[in-house]
């Protein structure tokens, strides 16, 4: 309970008026003899954009696939909205309303830009075997009520035009596009993206900080690893700056950039 | 003629074999080689009620069912989470092992297998002329295809070729990769063992072996994986075809080997030249 | 006591035995990834071409080992240069490419039956041969020689991917492409190297085997290509070294096994620890930490 009352006095001190809705404390994960994160802390309010910045290696996809149950930490809780899901398969934990993109974006290249997004619609009826089989009109409605959700967020991520392309066909922008509207379809609440705004032109990273502000408007909250600094400073409520698996600091983007030891260490290391 | 509705039982046959198997590789990307064994348990399970207890169809039916779903769990559930490779050769550990018990043990007849056993009946009427073997074994092939084509066109379908494009996404979506993959196991393993039900008047254990698996499999390649039409096709294509080497002048000793032979090439060139098997559009499924 | 030495030192060949192939095929394996159940059909003709020299036109043995050499790896290397390679370079996975290595070891099985009949033939270099008593073992000339082939051609196999630039190229292939350059050489050519040598190696093997069995038939490789994987899995698939030792458990655990229970189950029992080692120890119990399992 010590933990959490910290990280509260944090982020009130900063001003925040949120809830606390993930709270990780003091979680570790080694390979071996290398460690990947040690005796992390830090917590997100509901309705902001949180950035994880660091350089390579510093742990950011680490913590992510520790939060999202890829990975078992050695120590360390994480509790999401008061509930603890550390040691929870994936599947499971995003039951709870946490989902994530992939660097690798993980698309499910041989199926259709719609069917990747209906993949990732919860709660279909048609998604067991035994009710497959069974068939019926209740579940063609269903189905149909379902399209028709997957193509009004396609026509959001202007991709209707697609609708029938592979998703390896898409380019890259557009791919990325789609693995944000998977996870829109999921209904996440909790949305960790892996950075989305990688490979893509200014326009598009314009265009992908435009949803992430639309997404926050509609009441999501975001936690984003980010190598941009800019784009982190301009879209972020809060920055956690991670260095060799470590915190070390973490604040609103303008104490960020007032911290200088932070700017030579991070600066230091990416430039 | 009743040549003509032997061989016809026999496509229907293979046929259900290799849609239940297209289901596993083609739509899930789990590639086994043990489903000779669990279709040899079906014909076992079947004649041995048959020998002992009861040659009732359905009964035999059920069991056989049932008892090749457990085999099938026995194979699948500790094996599933291997990597591709791992897993075909856990299965095909699992099939040896299976084929070694059909071979060894004395109630299921050793080397020299089963015989003398009595036809099915089917609410008292027995089943014995060929064409009521055909009409079974065709109406088995019937009810797989029809809900295969249910399955696949479902959302479980869906999720089905998407464990096989990402299973690592897939969980990150929420959905629960294991019970897919177990579901498809069972289906699949139902309806192998049910092919084994029929049309039995003896059984040699030497029609299980690792050989037959990779026939099967050879049916869903050249068929083309994810097309179920083109299981169909591929199976009927595959018995004929050797039919033809009787009217050619081949000597009969070596007529089996160039059968395989046959088989061995079909399987190397549609895996090297043309993956989407007969009929499939280049979507490069197989990959 | 002596009929357990004696099962030991079954053990022990047969152990050699698996080991030889073992190491041709994990070597081919180390360089490719790839499954080469046709290794099986190279290992046939082989044994064959060897049988044809040496018994059909009277050449003497060390032609029949010629044409065993020859035959094998121009097998090799057109399987690897026509089918894997251009696979390879279509980005087909290595699982497709282990299934038409298994159309290739089908062709290759049934085509020495055309040719040579299904009947198994009689391979003798003329001669009788000698056996050797130490105590209550009974052991012959082939047998030692194969015991003796297999352990120089594995430490030999060792020391090269441990010492030799070639070797320790050929080892990165696998996992580490830059490392796989210092030779100088392209991929392509390291694993055709690869191909060469570890049929030219299995060719070698057939016909030693042959000539300790007495007779070969066109089942053989077949046979033993199964084992040859059982081995290489349970020993592990980081080496060659764990090959060769996957194969000599496997040789012992066979033999030592009859001791208990019949000869008939010894495939069954082989097969239950291949899936034990998958399951519970699934890099092997000699190899590299390279898990089988993953999601």
């Amino acid at each position: 309970m010590n933990e959490t009352t910290a990280i509260e006095s944090d982020l009130a001190t900063a001003g925040f008026g949120g809830t606390v809705v993930l709270e990780i404390e003091n979680l570790s994960k080694s390979f071996g003899g290398l460690t990947a994160v040690a005796n992390l802390s830090f917590g997100v309010r509901a309705g902001t954009i949180t950035s994880l910045i660091g350089s390579n290696g510093a742990g950011k996809t680490t913590a992510f696939n520790l939060i999202t149950g890829y990975l078992e930490p050695d120590s360390g809780r994480i509790v999401f909205r008061g509930k603890r899901v550390d040691g929870l398969p994936p599947h499971e934990i995003v039951r709870t309303g946490i989902s994530r993109t992939f660097q690798e974006l993980r698309l499910f290249n041989r199926l259709t830009v719609l069917d990747n997004v209906l993949a990732a619609i919860p709660g279909q009826q048609g998604e067991g075997i035994l009710r497959a089989l069974r068939g019926g009109r209740a579940l063609k409605a269903d189905a149909e009520r379902n399209a028709e959700r997957g193509r009004a967020i396609l026509r959001e991520l202007m991709l209707d035009d697609h609708v029938h392309t592979l998703a390896e066909q898409l380019s890259y922008g557009q791919q990325k596009l789609l693995g944000l509207g998977r996870l829109l379809a999921a209904e996440a609440e909790f949305l960790l993206l892996d950075e989305p705004t990688s490979g893509l032109s200014p326009a598009m990273v314009e265009d992908f900080c435009n949803r992430m502000r639309a997404l926050l408007a509609a009441g999501k909250t975001i936690l984003l690893v980010e190598h941009n600094v800019e784009i982190v400073m301009q879209l972020s409520d809060w920055v956690i700056v991670l260095h060799q698996g470590r915190k070390i600091a973490e604040g609103t983007p303008d104490e960020i950039r007032r911290n200088v030891s932070v700017m030579h260490t991070y600066l230091g290391i990416t430039s | 003629m009743d040549y003509a509705i032997y061989i016809g039982t026999l496509i229907a046959i293979y046929a259900t074999l290799a849609i239940s198997l297209n289901l596993l590789v083609g739509y899930t990307g789990l590639i086994s080689v043990a489903q000779a064994g669990v279709y040899g348990i079906g014909a076992y399970v079947t004649a041995l009620l048959a020998l002992h207890v009861t040659n009732d169809l359905l009964v035999s039916l059920l069991l056989s069912a049932v008892a090749g779903v457990l085999a099938s769990l026995i194979v699948a559930l500790p094996s599933l989470r291997l990597r591709n490779e791992y897993f075909l050769i856990a299965t095909m550990g699992f099939q040896s092992i299976i084929f070694a018990l059909f071979m060894n043990l004395d109630v299921t007849g050793g080397p020299n297998g089963l015989y003398n056993i009595p036809a099915p009946t089917l609410f008292g009427f027995s089943i014995k002329t060929g064409l009521g073997k055909f009409a079974l074994a065709a109406g088995l092939a019937v009810l797989c295809y029809w809900l295969a084509l249910r399955v696949t066109g479902s959302p479980f379908g869906r999720l089905l070729r998407a464990v096989r494009e990402d299973q690592t996404a897939v969980a990150s979506l929420g959905k629960n990769v294991f019970r897919v993959k177990v579901s498809i196991f069972i289906f699949s393993a139902v309806f192998t063992a049910a092919a084994g039900t029929m049309s039995l008047t003896a059984i040699d254990p030497v029609a299980f072996t690792l050989d037959e698996s990779i026939f099967i499999i050879t049916l869903v390649i050249v068929g083309g994986t994810g097309n179920l039409n083109g299981s169909i096709l591929a199976a009927a294509l595959l018995i004929v075809l050797p039919e033809i080497f009787k009217f050619l002048p081949i000597p009969e000793a070596v007529a089996p080997q160039l059968r395989q032979v046959l088989y061995g090439l079909l399987l190397v060139f549609f895996t090297r030249f043309r993956r989407q098997g007969l009929i499939g559009e280049y979507r490069d499924v197989l990959k | 006591m002596s009929v357990f030495a004696q099962f030991a030192v079954s053990g022990i060949i047969a152990g050699s035995v698996y080991a030889l192939i073992a190491l041709g095929f994990a070597l081919i394996f180390t360089a490719s990834r790839v499954f080469h159940f046709a290794h099986g059909g190279v290992y046939t003709l082989s044994a064959f071409a060897g049988y044809t020299a040496l018994v059909t036109f009277q050449l003497g043995t060390p032609a029949a080992f010629g044409a065993a050499i020859l035959v094998a790896v121009v097998l090799g290397t057109l399987i690897n240069a026509l089918l894997y390679e251009p696979m390879r370079e279509k980005g087909v996975s290595s699982f497709v490419m282990m299934i038409c290595s298994f159309g290739v070891l089908i062709i290759m099985i049934n085509v020495t039956a055309m040719i040579w009949g299904s009947n198994p033939l009689v391979l003798s270099q003329g001669g009788l041969s000698t056996v050797y008593r130490f105590g209550p073992i009974y052991i012959t000339d082939a047998q030692l020689q194969i015991i003796g082939f297999a352990i120089t051609l594995g430490v030999a196999l060792w020391v090269f991917f441990q010492r030799f630039k070639l070797g320790i190229a050929i080892r990165a292939l696998g996992n580490d492409s830059e490392l796989a350059l210092i030779v100088g050489m392209p991929a392509r050519m390291l694993r055709h190297i690869s191909f060469a040598v570890g049929s030219a190696l299995v060719g070698i093997s057939a016909l030693m085997i042959g000539f300790n069995v007495g007779i070969i038939d066109y089942n053989m490789g077949s046979d033993i290509i199964l084992m040859a994987v059982v081995a290489m899995i349970i020993g592990g698939l980081g080496n060659v070294g764990a090959a060769a030792g996957g194969g000599f458990m496997l040789g012992m655990i066979q033999n030592l096994a009859l001791w208990k229970i019949e000869s008939k189950w010894q495939m069954a029992l082989s097969f239950s620890v291949l899936i034990l080692v998958l399951l519970f120890r699934p890099s092997g119990l000699f190899g590299d930490k390279r898990p089988a399992v993953g999601l």
